[in-house]
């Protein structure tokens, strides 16, 4: 329980944002190597190789399925 | 740019192997892909995407060849379908669980022979400011099957500088019987997981994400084809690994991303942390550059660090003997799989993006990936290394 509440202080610091950016102020934002979907199949095939080595897995989204992995 | 909502994504790692046929295979890919992607009517921001990825362990271990395709459809202007299409081939030898031999480093190894299939479809609903994701993927192998259902939710505040993303999921999954492994019947098991994160942005340049996770995993989470050894009872023999009936995982990830406009790069740095009811502590922490050279080539090294303890009732050789009425007592659950041993592993990356005309990318990678570990008990010849390379194309309409 404590480390539970230790992982969300940790989260809600972690979101404490206060800038405003305007919306003409967002072009380098929105390069191609800023979007966090840019390469959603390597992506994909990287995070399967450590899902099926490692015990740790996830953490930056939910859904997919489950899978063997041996 | 509002900060993208979409949990599918996040970091680029990728990998590939350039051997002789895939190499002509692709470039054939390449051209026909493009051709196509301009015959296709198909909306702006609508994409397309093959990626071929070979997965090698050294030493005859594990080896999987993929075949993955994606797509991004805009219905309508609020509604995009997605997809996703996976096809493996495994084969190759894993560890038994048992230790080396006597006179012998090499830990025994089973064959593996399977082939996966999987396939995902998420339809991205966009009213105001809420953006709805249902999701349904399903997967085949012949020791394996899973059903999963998710639900993404994000939420822009604040004139789109935050976004709220929460996310819910859950697997129903079976273990087939299947040659090499100890069960006759197929089993139950069963994942739920749940998310709440926050995507913020700082400056015209930087955005970090912060995400928690809670996963609850329950039924049958053994590992069907590892055994242990009870040395008191016998050295020779194996016997099938028990683990707990249920898993609970607290998940905390962070990552900032910052375009270097001096250097027309961008720099990306993450952090998880997780822990499991079965005790294990893992830390990872993973860098990446993203460099843009001229107009058409994005060149991207990686590095990722990943460490974690052992589980609470993993050991390479389990104490007790087994035998009922006249044994010693030998622990409630126990495993010598590998991968809940105290280890480490690094992954290299290099990635290629290479813009062959405005529609079309040629997507080249590759990993490489060692696992060491840090118990001093465990054979080092249980860790795999393994090359990864991967070629591919993406086409955006």
């Amino acid at each position: 329980m404590k480390r539970i509440r230790w992982m969300v202080w940790l989260f809600l610091l972690s979101t404490l944002g206060c800038a405003h950016v305007k919306p003409w102020q967002r072009a380098t934002l929105a390069d191609e190597t800023m979007r966090p979907d840019r390469d959603p199949l390597g992506e994909l095939l990287s995070e399967h190789l450590w899902f099926s080595r490692e015990a740790a897995s996830g953490g930056q989204g939910v859904g997919g399925g489950g899978c063997g992995c041996n | 740019m509002p900060p993208d909502p979409d949990c599918f994504s996040s970091d680029p790692t990728r990998h590939s192997r350039w051997e002789t046929g895939g190499t002509a295979w692709a470039v054939w890919i390449s051209s026909v892909g493009c051709l196509a992607g301009r015959a296709l009517n198909l909306h702006a921001e609508d994409s397309v995407g093959y990626r071929f990825s070979d997965y090698q362990e050294e030493n005859g271990r594990v080896k999987v060849e993929t075949h993955a395709a994606d797509f991004s459809v805009s219905a309508t202007p609020k509604l995009t379908l997605r997809g996703t299409l996976v096809y493996d081939a495994i084969s190759g030898a894993t560890p038994t669980g048992a230790p080396p031999p006597d006179g012998s480093s090499q830990v025994p190894l089973v064959e593996i022979k399977d082939v996966r299939r999987a396939f995902s479809l998420a339809t991205a609903w966009q009213e105001g400011r809420f953006l709805t994701t249902p999701q349904v993927s399903y997967s085949k192998e012949r020791d394996y099957e899973s059903t999963g259902l998710a639900l993404n939710e994000s939420i822009d505040f604040n004139q789109k500088n935050t976004t709220l993303n929460l996310g819910l999921a859950h697997d129903f999954d079976r273990v087939l019987p299947n040659r090499g492994e100890w069960i006759r019947n197929a089993r139950e098991k069963d994942d739920t997981e749940g998310l709440v994160g926050i995507v913020q942005l700082i400056d015209p340049a930087t955005i970090i994400r912060a995400n928690l996770t809670f996963g609850y995993g329950s039924g049958f989470l053994t590992d069907a084809y590892k055994r242990v050894v009870f040395p008191e009872f016998s050295p020779e023999i194996l016997l099938p690994e028990k683990r707990p009936g249920y898993r609970f995982r607290q998940v905390f990830y962070t990552g900032i991303t910052h375009f270097v406009t001096r250097v027309d790069a961008a720099v990306e740095l993450s952090y998880r942390f997780h822990h499991d009811s079965y005790d294990i502590f893992s830390h990872t922490v993973q860098f990446d550059w993203r460099q843009k050279l001229g107009k058409r080539v994005t060149l991207s090294p990686s590095v990722r660090f990943y460490e974690q303890s052992a589980a609470s009732f993993y050991a390479p050789t389990i104490s007790g003997d087994p035998r009922p009425d006249e044994g010693s007592p030998i622990p409630q659950y126990y495993s010598s799989d590998f991968r809940l041993s105290r280890m480490r592993t690094w992954t290299f990356g290099l990635s290629a993006n290479i813009r062959l005309i405005d529609a079309c990318t040629l997507d080249l990678g590759y990993q490489r990936y060692e696992m060491l570990g840090l118990d001093g008990a465990t054979a080092a010849s249980a860790y795999p290394k393994a090359n990864v390379f991967s070629a591919g194309l993406h086409l955006t309409f």
